[in-house]
């Protein structure tokens, strides 16, 4: 009966979990859980398995309390565009044979995030933003570990709070949570099936987003961004990765920008459309050593989703560390120290590449020259007071 | 029934249900939390041993229901099937791709199954994706089949409505299914 109506088979299809698709992998901890509850002892509950903690510390906190003021340099003159830029950097990258230190099973990368979500009913969209610092352990197996610490949620405006507060103050996830995966569970980008041709690296990328996820350009452009926040990435591959990204239309130089981290580095973006307002994706990487920095998502209008001015840093991703590892319990040694570095001014003027033809950000504050502060809130999205766009950054100005 | 007996008939009931519960708190949840779910579920499969009816997995279902319901992280899971589903930077999924993922319209589904509420959206989920017909459906959801057979059928005009709504502005990352128009 059900089996034949249409719809149903539709949202049949659609099963993220389809029947009989949990292997053999679950096993061994299936087995601990029998194995627990039948002795008596019971399942380990929530407080073994995901410990929660309050935070004490602030996600800025984690980046060191250096203030500085930075302009960065362009070597062998400023590119004009995005393209030349991005084209430049994957020369870097593919000179850039730094050793990747040991090899181990474990791809590890730590990143430092604050991601938005958006829920409610028509009308009564509101958005809300948390700071994740998350390490990931993934073998090639599809095994590994997740640990996330959440920071504190915030709202970007009061709009977004009354309604979160109308649609019943729902609970947001605090503290840690620190998983052990077993085999063929967590997803393992294996990165060497990639082709490092730029055109066929293109088509590649165009299929895996078409298949999901924002649509278009913007979506390679995410992509690609994803992709480089691997640290592992082999050379080749980097440098057509950043090949690819010169070739997408629609890309547009940003300039010298810190990232949300406090990072100096230099961006391209790219304008699109989210839910009736213009956003902008940005990339943010150093030009000098060809490292993905961060990626960013800036409003550019007012939306119906979000309650925030225009130029508001919505979300962000900053890559910290990437990279093999022995053991699940532990980062790559030694640590990456982050990079933090001091460069010369430069006229600004000559960077700001073409814009697109679509919306224009109407702050245009957005191509200003930069001058750059690394302070103790280093990570913090400030509200409407992005890093990008900021004469200065008032360090008081600092939450947490 | 002696604890021999008692320890041997869970151990069978665990190994014939264990996955399909799993499955049932990964179609709902985050791997994390469907463990916590699943252990949970069991726990209490355990302490109410007797209480079990001859069908077992729709009272399993059940309370895998009512434990991801009192869990606070499964805002999380709710908020992400409502909202943009595409848009989002951050530390996003480190799962497998699932079959959705591959399929536009298995995204555009879920986006409107989604947008639907809980009562809705189960009774479509135990259909769809347990399987299950409506008397089974209907004892996992605690009501009488017929109630069960009304609230699907309305689930699956309201279903086809939202589908037919996020038509209009898809794909996602153009136009999310929880904006304002």
């Amino acid at each position: 009966m059900n089996e034949s109506d249409p719809l149903i088979r539709r949202l049949a299809d659609a099963n993220p979990v389809p029947q009989g698709d949990i292997d053999g992998a679950r096993r061994p901890s299936a087995e601990r859980l029998l194995a627990e509850i039948t002795s008596g002892r019971g399942p380990r509950r929530a407080a073994g398995r995901h410990a929660r903690v309050r935070l004490l510390v602030t996600v800025g906190l984690v980046f060191a309390a250096v203030v500085a003021v930075a302009i960065i340099r362009v070597g062998g003159g400023a590119p004009a565009t995005a393209a030349e830029l991005l084209t430049r950097t994957a020369a870097v990258a593919e000179d850039h044979r730094e050793s990747s230190g040991r090899l181990g099973p474990y791809v590890y990368a730590k990143t430092v995030s604050d991601q938005l979500t958006t829920s409610g009913e028509d009308g009564q969209a509101w958005s809300v933003v948390q700071p994740i610092v998350e390490e990931t352990w993934i073998a090639a197996d599809g095994s590994g570990r997740i640990r996330s610490v959440y920071g504190e949620p915030r709202f970007l405006g009061p709009r977004d709070q009354v309604r979160w507060q109308a649609s019943g103050a729902p609970e947001f996830p605090s503290g840690t949570s620190d998983d052990a995966f077993p085999a063929g569970v967590l997803r393992y980008e294996d990165l060497e099936s990639l082709p490092t041709d730029p055109d066929e690296l293109l088509s590649v990328l165009r299929e895996q987003v078409a298949s999901g996820g924002l649509p278009g350009d913007v979506g390679v452009f995410r992509r690609i961004g994803q992709l480089l926040g691997r640290g592992d990435a082999p050379p080749e591959l980097r440098a057509s990765l950043y090949r690819a990204a010169s070739r997408l239309p629609g890309i547009e130089l940003v300039g010298p920008v810190t990232d949300p981290t406090g990072r100096l580095g230099v961006g391209v973006g790219m304008t699109y459309d989210e839910t009736g307002a213009a956003v902008r994706l940005v990339m943010i990487f150093d030009q000098e050593t060809s490292a993905l920095l961060a990626q960013e998502r800036i409003l550019l209008e007012p939306s119906s989703w979000v309650d925030a001015e225009p130029g508001t840093l919505l979300s962000f991703v900053a890559y910290l560390e990437s990279g093999r590892t022995d053991s699940i319990d532990s980062p790559p040694t030694p640590t990456t120290p982050s990079r933090v570095r001091l460069v010369q001014p430069l006229n600004m003027g000559s960077l700001n590449g073409p814009r697109s033809r679509g919306r224009q950000p109407r702050d245009s504050r957005l191509h200003r020259p930069v001058v750059l502060a690394l302070g103790p809130c280093g990570g913090r999205a400030r509200n409407g007071a992005p890093v990008i766009g900021e004469a200065r950054v008032d360090i008081r100005g600092c939450r947490g | 029934m002696s604890t021999g007996d008692r320890d041997a008939a869970f151990e069978m009931l665990f190994r014939s249900t264990h996955e399909r519960i799993l499955a049932y708190a990964l179609r709902r949840t985050d791997p994390g939390e469907a463990e916590d779910v699943v252990a949970e579920t069991f726990a209490t499969a355990w302490r109410r041993f007797d209480a079990i009816p001859p069908d077992p997995l729709p009272w399993l279902y059940g309370v895998a229901r009512r434990t991801l319901a009192n869990s606070r992280r499964s805002w999380r899971r709710r908020a992400q099937l409502a909202s943009r589903l595409a848009a989002e930077l951050g530390p996003s999924s480190h799962l497998e791709p699932d079959p959705a993922e591959q399929l536009g319209d298995a995204v555009l589904m879920r986006a409107a199954l989604g947008a639907l509420k809980e009562p809705d959206r189960e009774a479509l989920m135990l259909v769809a994706w347990e399987g299950l017909d409506n008397q089974r459906a209907s004892v996992v959801l605690g009501v009488s089949p017929e109630a069960f057979a009304v609230r699907l059928h309305r689930a699956r005009r309201r279903l086809q409505a939202e589908i037919d709504r996020l038509m209009r502005t898809w794909p996602p990352g153009e136009r999310a299914p929880s904006e304002e128009r």
